[in-house]
């Protein structure tokens, strides 16, 4: 008998590729980033109450954003960077006592002269200004005080200042 | 015995030419970084897949094929001096859109564990089949978090199933 028949039966096999190549799925991959800039973080503090001093019942006064008896606040956030201000004003410090014309400038420095930008303040509404290249933004507060038969006494309502990036 | 042998070689050649790979291999692309934006130190901030600084990788492969999605998550993004901001990525943060940049068609999946897909060329002929996965994440920055740039690599992996 005659053996060739197994002999060619192993080369055959020989020639199959192995199972795990041929099956071996193939696969690819990319890459992308996650990013993000983190600013420093945002402070503001209310440095002077806005004072119209000491009045009579009936009696008009006007305090600039100029003046010493000016409301002002500072803002401390990244250098350079632009925020938003919003401001919520009184309308009155109390009966007979109407808060109005409201006036404001805004500085990098603590000066409401030399190098201040003036605004209109209005509750509700957005300012936007660039801080300064030490981190610091000043906002300063004028408005005219009617008062029209007001009871003695002392009066106040709070000035505020949200700030954000 | 001749005619038998000759029959035992043709079967044993078959399974051959049946594993042959043939065709479109798989392709990925990472077309859109995953961007949080500005961030401030001591808020968390989160980008949804749907939004458009959420991230994209476009796929491409072979219509019917079956494939499996993997992603290497960062858990941390680096920025100034090696400081730290951890990322975080929820059940829901990736999804899967057969049709290639359309970010509105997406299935959601949970890109912590390996995804399973099916090319489909949506009716284009012998043409590959393309299509894209998003990415959103996010993001908490430390309230003493250093001011700078930070960055991590989102790798994914795409590989055919048999």
């Amino acid at each position: 008998m005659t053996r060739r028949p197994p002999s060619r039966l192993l080369l055959a096999l020989a020639l199959l590729p192995g199972a795990g190549a041929a099956a071996r799925a193939q696969d690819a991959s990319g890459a992308a980033l996650a990013t993000g800039v983190l600013q420093a973080s945002l402070a503001v503090s209310g440095l002077r109450s806005l004072d119209f001093g000491r009045i009579t019942p009936t009696m008009t006064v006007v305090v600039p954003p100029t003046s010493a008896a000016a409301g002002q606040f500072l803002v401390q956030a990244a250098a350079g960077s632009s925020v938003g201000l919003v401001l919520t004003l009184p309308t009155s410090l109390g009966t007979d006592l109407a808060v109005g014309a409201w006036t404001g400038r805004t500085n990098v420095v603590n000066d409401a002269t030399t190098g201040a930008l003036a605004f209109a303040p209005a509750s509700g509404a957005t300012l936007r200004r660039t801080v300064g290249s030490t981190g610091t933004l000043y906002v300063f507060l004028g408005a005219t005080l009617t008062a029209t038969g007001a009871a003695p006494g002392s009066y106040s309502r709070p000035i505020v200042l949200n700030v954000a990036y | 015995m001749w005619r038998t042998s000759g029959a035992l070689l043709m079967l044993l050649a078959l399974p051959a030419r049946a594993h042959g790979q043939a065709g479109q291999p798989p392709q990925v692309q990472g077309r859109r970084n995953l961007d949080f934006g500005v961030m401030v130190a001591g808020v968390p901030s989160v980008v949804a897949r749907t939004a458009g600084g959420a991230a994209q990788f476009d796929l491409r492969g072979r219509d019917g094929q079956r494939a499996l999605v993997t992603f290497t998550l960062p858990s941390e993004m680096l920025g100034p001096g090696g400081a730290a901001i951890p990322l975080a990525f929820g059940g829901a943060d990736a999804g899967y859109a057969e049709e290639q940049g359309n970010q509105a068609l997406q299935v959601a999946f949970d890109p912590r564990v390996p995804y399973t897909l099916t090319f489909r060329n949506r009716g284009t002929g012998n043409a590959p089949a393309r299509s894209s996965v998003y990415l959103g994440g996010r993001a908490a920055p430390p309230l003493s978090g250093v001011p700078g740039t930070y960055t991590a690599t989102i790798t994914l992996t795409l590989a055919y199933l048999p």
